[in-house]
């Protein structure tokens, strides 16, 4: 007789027995969340966000600082076709696809456009255009032979000849050592294989290091295991397009159309690895490796048809079908999020002579992932200064891929007669930055000042900029949370005259928070 | 999102979902129905926390999820699956066999029998708290967990 208390003890061992289930579960609740947030947002507001892209799209062409509209909290992200070979028919092809993959992620409001030979998204954030746009490495490869998980010591190790099958026949993952009956009958139990003990020492290939027509020792997204897989029958530019669906018993697959030559390829794949394990792997991780057609005595044909059940929430699955959907014509690369000026708070407080003119300059700032070559080619003293190399560490170069503060101050016309006349000495901005969260502050002084001792050497100083215009700028690599500021000091020289302007600014965008 | 919610998750989560992998033997549905119901409790976190339990609201939902998604699954047939997941490593001790004996005795069970069974003794709640979370009378409770206990000692005494 089972008693309540065997029942409650029971439960306590089977709870206790239950693995560990996915690493940070919390982050896929809050984007499943988010997502039907922005669904529910964007049903109501759709004329508010189109007066949200219209200004975004503007900001694109529109003057710097102080000349152009100030964009809240819009993100309009710039995206450039990786070939110089790529054609505007490919582009505007770019651009359908995107809009569909928009729709797939639910954020209809999305704009799409083709402007000079770049692509410019708004209306969503800089994550989901970069989701939107990513052109993810998806093969699909034969199961050789498992292999202990990862450890730090393999993993250090430096990387050797990866061998291409088994070091013993008793490890591979075939049919027979699975112990699946050529007569199938549905059952799907296996006999456990022990991993290939001689690739226990062997580091899991990288990304870098991987080729799809190599074996690769690749491991599992849970990290519970690695399996030596060999050359990919099929690739991303198989897939015609890819969908989420459920399956029967409710588990969440990503489901893949292949195109004609991807069918065979797949069909052939499969019928070599028949009642074997196939992995499937997305950017150089086993998402799925299932065995093939365990129900059927004999191979038949997929049809073209494959579904991946990879432990996929929706969220996940979503995401990875909307990366797999429709191969992009022309693959893109991300310039960056479009200079969006924010209008900076500022006083002006001239230090030194009586008659120095008050700097009452438009200030403003923007927050970049990268520096956009059209910018770069638009402004040369501040991006050129910041792309190169620095001569002197601290002074003008910074990391170029990091996330980019840009200060730009842009003198008052009717001011700068009086103080060219006044000061013909070349103008002299030093610009000082402080106040960011600790954790920005590192990144500046790692990314920038690997040789600056303190804080106040973050200050960057540009010499005879000219007297009509004032560009300064400096980067910082992934600033602290959102609505994090900044407090940041322009000291411009003429001669002996100072002028300092404090501005308590650099407000870390939404979009870009770390 | 509130730190309230963030302290009610990193409280009730695991357990949750542990209770939900042993109830449905399946880790992916279960993480699955999991996430639904934490995600519905954030959606309307301010009702929910006024709850006397919101722990067992979130099972109950996690619970309706896993039935809903079979049940549309059902009505929405596809092709039987060429592709089956399998794994090549061997179960440890016995545990395993306990999880899937409950697993099995569970998915034969009615869905109030097993309602009522996992809130009792996976939710850890009084027969009183059941009946709120359920929506129904003690005592409908109680003969409702006394078959379920029934059919538990039935379907589980060949397991040791």
């Amino acid at each position: 007789m089972t008693s309540t208390e065997d029942l409650e003890n029971r439960i306590g061992r089977a709870l206790a027995a239950v693995p560990a289930g996915r690493p940070d579960p919390l982050a896929d609740i809050k984007a499943r969340w988010n997502r039907r947030r922005r669904r529910q947002r964007f049903g109501a507001t759709g004329l508010v966000l189109a007066v949200v892209v219209a200004g975004g799209t503007l900001a694109l062409t529109a003057p710097p600082p102080g000349r152009g509209p100030a964009v809240a909290g819009a993100v309009t992200t710039t995206f450039a076709p990786l070939s110089a070979a790529a054609t505007p028919a490919q582009l505007a092809q770019d651009a359908g696809v995107l809009r569909a993959r928009f729709d797939a992620m639910g954020v209809p409001g999305a704009a799409v456009s083709v402007s000079g030979g770049t692509l410019v998204v708004s209306g969503v954030t800089g994550r989901e255009a970069t989701l939107a746009t990513a052109t993810p490495v998806f093969l699909a490869r034969p199961v050789l032979c498992g292999a202990a998980p990862s450890t730090p010591a393999n993993g250090s190790t430096a990387p050797v000849g990866l061998p291409t099958g088994c070091s013993d026949p008793r490890y591979a993952l075939t049919a027979g050592n699975l112990g699946i009956a050529a007569g199938g009958g549905g059952s799907i139990e296996v006999h456990p294989v022990p991993p290939d003990p001689a690739l226990t020492e062997q580091p899991s290939t990288t990304p870098a290091q991987e080729q799809p027509s190599a074996p690769a020792l690749l491991d599992t997204s849970d990290g519970s295991q690695r399996y030596l897989v060999g050359p990919a029958g099929v690739t991303g530019a198989d897939i015609a397009s890819a969908s989420v669906k459920t399956s029967e018993a409710g588990q969440v697959l990503v489901d893949l159309r292949l195109t004609p030559a991807g069918s065979t390829a797949w069909d052939q794949l499969a019928r070599a690895g028949f009642h074997q394990l196939i992995a499937f792997e997305v950017d150089g991780v086993i998402v799925s490796a299932p065995l093939t057609e365990v129900g059927q005595s004999t191979f038949s044909s997929f049809q073209g048809e494959l579904q991946i059940s990879g432990g996929f929430t929706t969220s996940t699955a979503e995401s990875l079908a909307t990366e797999l959907d429709g191969a992009l014509p022309a693959p893109l690369v991300e310039l960056g999020p479009t200079p969006i000026w924010l209008p900076a708070s500022c006083t002006a407080t001239p230090t030194l002579a009586p008659t120095t003119p008050t700097p009452t300059w438009p200030t403003g700032y923007q927050i970049l992932d990268a520096v956009p070559s059209a910018l770069a080619a638009q402004y040369p003293t501040v991006y050129g200064g910041l792309a190169a190399a620095p001569a002197t560490p601290g002074e003008t170069a910074v990391e170029i891929n990091s996330h980019f503060l840009i200060f730009e101050t842009v003198r008052d016309p009717a001011l700068e007669a009086e103080a060219t006349a006044a000061y013909p000495a070349p103008l002299t901005v030093t610009f000082e930055v402080s106040s960011f969260s600790q954790r920005c502050l590192l990144d500046v002084q790692a990314g920038v000042l690997a040789a600056g001792p303190a804080l106040d050497d973050a200050g960057i100083t540009l010499s005879g900029v000219g007297q009509g215009e004032a560009q300064v700028g400096v980067g910082v690599t992934d600033c602290g949370p959102a609505g994090d500021r900044a407090t940041t000091w322009f000291t411009q020289r003429w001669g002996s005259a100072v002028a300092v302007t404090t501005c308590e600014s650099a407000q870390v965008m939404p979009g870009l928070a770390g | 999102m509130t730190r309230e919610f963030e302290a009610f998750f990193a409280s009730h989560y695991d357990r949750t979902r542990r209770a939900m992998v042993v109830a449905l033997g399946d880790g992916d549905l279960a993480e699955e129905a999991t996430q639904e119901a934490f995600c519905r409790a954030l959606r309307r976190w301010r009702k929910v926390a006024g709850l006397e339990r919101p722990e067992a609201w979130v099972l109950l939902v996690a619970l309706n999820v896993s039935r809903d998604g079979a049940r549309r699954g059902a009505r929405h047939r596809a092709k039987a699956p060429l592709l089956a997941s399998a794994s090549a490593v061997a179960d440890r001790d016995g545990e395993v066999d306990d999880r899937m004996a409950l697993t099995e005795m569970l998915a034969a069970m009615p869905d109030r029998q097993r309602q009522a069974l996992v809130l009792r003794f996976f939710g850890q709640l009084s027969v009183a708290e059941v009946a709120r979370a359920m929506g129904c009378a003690e005592g409908t409770v109680k003969s409702t967990l006394h078959a379920a206990l029934a059919s538990a000692r039935t379907s589980m005494e060949g397991v040791r």
